[in-house]
């Protein structure tokens, strides 16, 4: 199944599941003829982990010279169409929203910091100016991040070093759920355990997409005791993590599950709105490990949940408005919570309506990414 | 030097340096780096010496030296 558009300002998007090498001829042909015989300038692929990347990444390069292609594993896929856990969802952005942008892909495995330090220097090198010196405008980042060692912080923290004023906007890459290897690539290039980093330019208007269904409870939590390499919560307001945590939440430490977790993740407040930190599961030694960091010292609200569908519709719909009326593209970046909560409720082509009439792709993530690491949030980029 | 030494006088400090525009960004950056607050900080961390120097060395990382 896949799904073109028409129009010189306007993105291609695609779906396709299947043999690779059959993906890839769809999406190709797909995304060509939604661009009406325009150059693509970013191809976005977002691929169900029973893909071998290698048998996707180096033939969707090849058939976007003109383009940087750049995709990662996934959690699940969607479109303004679709919704699938076995496929490939792609965007092409054409070169009339955005006019130039630079890649590089970043080796996570020994230092994330530094190593994304070097990913944006070899991205200013191509662009030939500073990030830092880019208007925020007109420019913004896509990132794609390994999903499974815990270095979105870390990717996010550099990035915001090197331009503060910049939006990155991305999401973690994610395995179907196996929790055990993700990739992503920039061109033929894959990496196990790296990160995907694109800087654009644009012709037009963006805004960034971030919404979650999350509202607070005004019963606000501590950190008094914190294990970032782990993302582990040993202690809240001096108590044992399970302890207070499941008092704030009217459960029993003993009955704390993921049902209960995905109900009442915590939520770090910034300008009234939660950064959302998702529990994950108590630990053997007495704690809670979370989906990413929360720091010692830190004070954050329990938040209890709405109804993702009609919380979605309501912040594209702000979004386009802030756009003037029209959104001719989009990004987007889905945490698998969402998916699994989507899932259970059966609202999932529900969700994907929301965006009929909007060209755009996106995937289920193990992370989302703006100014900092987050979960259980949509966040995304669109496009007037 | 005059050193900062509580969080309203960092706040104070980097508006005037970067206006407002960009103080909003850098805030709330800072915030999630460190669970300091510079648009309202907590009556705890208001003149705590350690969360003064977390955010001044999270603006310094970000390039704003105050």
């Amino acid at each position: 199944m896949s799904t073109t558009t028409r129009s010189l300002r306007t993105a291609a998007r695609a779906q396709a599941s299947g043999q690779a090498n059959d993906v890839v001829a769809t999406l190709g042909a797909t995304l060509r003829a939604g661009l009406a015989g325009g150059p693509a300038a970013v191809v976005l692929f977002f691929a169900s982990s029973s893909y071998d990347p290698d048998d996707l990444a180096g033939p969707l390069a090849s058939a976007f010279p003109e383009a940087v292609v750049m995709g990662c594993s996934t959690a699940g896929e969607f479109t303004d169409s679709v919704w699938a856990k076995d496929g490939v969802s792609a965007v092409a952005l054409p070169t009339s929203i955005v006019s130039r942008c630079a890649a590089a892909l970043v080796d996570l495995s020994t230092d994330p910091v530094a190593a994304t330090a070097d990913g944006v220097r070899v991205i200013e090198g191509q662009l030939g100016v500073a990030l830092r010196e880019l208007d925020p405008a007109r420019h913004l980042g896509l990132v794609l991040i390994d999903g499974v060692h815990g270095a979105e912080e870390a990717v996010n923290e550099a990035l915001g070093n090197a331009a503060p004023l910049l939006d990155v906007v991305g999401g973690s890459a994610g395995d179907d759920l196996a929790f055990t290897e993700t990739w992503v690539s920039v061109g033929g290039q894959v990496s196990r355990r790296g990160a995907a980093l694109v800087v654009c330019e644009t012709t037009g208007p963006f805004t960034v997409l971030k919404t979650c269904t999350f509202a607070s409870t005004a019963t606000t939590l501590r950190v008094t005791r914190a294990d970032l390499a782990t993302r582990t919560v040993y202690e809240f307001d001096g108590r044992p993590a399970p302890e207070a945590y499941a008092e704030a939440v009217g459960a029993r430490p003993g009955d704390l599950d993921s049902s209960i977790f995905m109900a009442h993740p915590l939520g770090l407040m910034v300008d009234g709105a939660p950064f959302i930190r998702s529990p994950q599961a108590v630990t053997a030694d007495g704690g809670i490990r979370f989906y990413c960091q929360i720091l010692d010292g830190m004070e954050v609200e329990v938040m209890q949940s709405g109804d993702i569908v009609s919380e979605t519709a309501a912040a594209l719909a702000d979004a386009t408005e802030t756009l003037g009326g029209t959104v001719n593209a989009g990004v987007l970046f889905n945490c698998i919570l969402r998916r699994l909560e989507l899932d259970a409720k059966g609202q999932t082509q529900a969700f994907v309506d929301t965006f009929t009439g909007v060209p755009l792709a996106g995937f289920h993530t193990y992370g989302e990414s703006w100014l900092g690491h987050m979960n259980q949030t949509l966040t995304g980029v669109l496009f007037a | 030097m005059h050193s900062l030494q509580d969080l309203d006088e960092v706040a104070t400090n980097l508006q005037t340096s970067v206006g407002p525009a960009v103080f909003g960004p850098l805030a709330s950056r800072v915030l999630l780096r460190t669970g300091v607050s510079l648009r309202k900080p907590r009556p705890d961390q208001v003149a705590d010496p350690v969360a003064v120097a977390k955010v001044i060395a999270a603006l310094a990382d970000m390039g704003y030296r105050i």
